[in-house]
């Protein structure tokens, strides 16, 4: 088991927005995390790399064992030593190069010498096809093009595990598919992978695991193929069905 | 225009120049550069929130920008004395444009800050940088592109209020235009003639704007 959660809750203000989540994740897990819009996917994933900080749990990453109510920053930064993550609006830094992105974290936060940051990101880069835009600026490139660097981004720092909130979510439908094709390679590769995302032919086709949320909870925790042929709730059932 | 007042533009023309050389740009120069540390620091102490200092800061952009130049420019040269603190007038003048130029930068760069997405924050964190490491090498760099056109015109407006410092007995290129005029009797002439200086310091100072704005934005320009 790589990561695992017991029991999460969290609330902005007086709101519940995520209510008693337990799950957990093995290695090479590609878990897909599916619901309606604002039940609580992002905040559970921002949960994860305290991006957010949640009130209670039980956090369990990798052999070390946090209690959500008290986690230090030097506990938080320790999480996301090992985690990565690709956001919906990319988040490039607009004033680095594609190159510079990718090397920023190795270069400054693992103090990795240039010349090796250099190596590792371009063939991060070059995973994600991106080794021709080395040199280009975030803000020239499409969106297809950013995710994709933005992912280069996240594996460069060899995570554990990568977490994707709605990677394509704010692509062209036309350039959905690049995107969608490197995480498919990834999770065949074997990369642990969280992935909030509204497109569920890639929660069908790649992922094998599926936690299914409505209203702050996770309603179904299943195997992927189970979850798309047998639902269980009926709240499921009618999401795979509206689904185009 | 007759000969005579022509002789005379001419005349003054080096006599008008030369305290704008030796007295408005390095009095300028070095007033902005310490306005824009005291921005940076004030602006920074806003935008991290930090407290008491945060509230400091915003008691001294409220007194600044609540009074007149000319009037912090009057209690530091002819008030402070009267406390037993006598500064030259040129020191007196670097000191006051700093501090007043500080007030109204610091709010620039704050609002430039601020204008940077959240997500960059974030981003940063993800790849491990701490909030100081993000906003020095993040951070900052797209907040300074984005301040430094207000900045320049800041830059450009200070140019001319040195002018103020005539009241304090610095004989800068206003102070010399008025000494000549009251031998000469030529004020029209003769104000046009500083005007046209003014204009032209402004004018090299919006074409380095022009090359500054280039320089610090090849990431935007890339995109057109
Ligand atoms: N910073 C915040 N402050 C207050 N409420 C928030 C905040 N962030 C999210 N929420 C609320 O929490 C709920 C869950 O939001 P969240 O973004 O996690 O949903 P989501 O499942 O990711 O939705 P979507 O599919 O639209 O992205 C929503 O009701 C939202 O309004
Ligand atoms: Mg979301």
């Amino acid at each position: 088991m790589l990561l695992s959660v017991e029991h999460l809750h969290k609330s902005f203000g007086s709101s519940l927005i995520l209510s008693d989540i337990s799950f957990s994740v093995d290695s090479g897990d590609c878990v897909a995390i599916l619901g309606q819009s604002g039940t609580g996917k992002t905040t559970l994933l921002r949960c994860l790399n305290f991006l957010e900080r949640a009130d209670s749990g039980i956090y369990r990453f990798r052999d070390t064992l946090l209690d959500l109510e008290h986690v230090t920053r030097r506990q938080a930064d320790a999480v996301r030593m090992h985690t990565g993550f690709v956001f919906q609006e990319f988040n490039l830094f607009l004033n680095k190069t594609v190159l510079q992105n990718v090397t920023e974290g190795l270069i400054v936060a693992r103090r990795v010498p240039k010349d090796e940051a250099r190596k590792t990101a371009m063939e991060a880069l070059s995973r994600v096809g991106m080794t021709d835009k080395a040199d280009a600026f975030p803000l020239s490139l499409s969106g297809g093009q950013k995710q994709r660097a933005a992912i280069a981004r996240a594996l460069a720092l060899s995570p554990d595990v990568l977490f994707f909130d709605e990677p394509t979510s704010a692509l062209d439908p036309a350039l959905t598919g690049e995107v969608l094709s490197v995480m498919r390679t990834l999770a065949e590769g074997g990369m642990t992978m969280l992935v909030v995302t509204h497109e569920l032919g890639f929660a069908r086709d790649v992922s094998n695991h599926v936690l299914y949320m409505e209203q702050g909870r996770i309603l179904e925790d299943a195997d992927s193929h189970a979850f798309f042929t047998h639902p269980v709730t009926e709240g499921a059932a009618k999401f795979i069905d509206a689904a185009p | 225009m007759n000969a005579r007042v022509w002789g005379i533009l001419v005349d003054s023309f080096p006599k008008i120049l030369i305290p704008g050389l030796t007295l408005t740009i390095p009095l300028t120069a070095i007033s902005f550069v310490l306005a824009l540390m005291i921005a940076l620091v004030v602006a920074l102490i806003q935008f991290a929130k930090i407290k008491v200092l945060k509230d400091i800061a915003r008691f001294y952009i409220w007194i600044i920008r609540g009074t007149p130049l000319l009037v912090q420019l009057y209690v530091v040269f002819f008030g402070l004395p009267g406390v037993g603190i006598m500064i030259d007038p040129i020191p007196c003048a670097i000191l006051v444009f700093a501090i007043n130029e500080g007030a109204y930068s610091a709010e620039i760069v704050r609002a430039a800050l601020e204008a940077v997405p959240k997500g960059q924050f974030e981003a940063g964190y993800c790849v491990g940088l701490s909030y100081f490491q993000t906003l020095r090498r993040i951070v900052i760099p797209q907040a300074l592109r984005t301040a430094f056109p207000p900045l320049s015109n800041s830059l450009i407006a200070m140019v001319k209020d040195t002018s103020l410092v005539a009241n304090i007995t610095v004989a800068e290129m206003l102070m010399s235009t008025q000494r000549i005029i009251a031998r000469t009797y030529e004020p029209l002439a003769l104000y046009l003639e500083v005007g046209l200086i003014y204009l032209i310091f402004c004018t090299v100072l919006t074409k380095l704007q022009r090359i500054g704005e280039k320089r610090l934005g090849t990431y935007i320009e890339e995109t057109k």
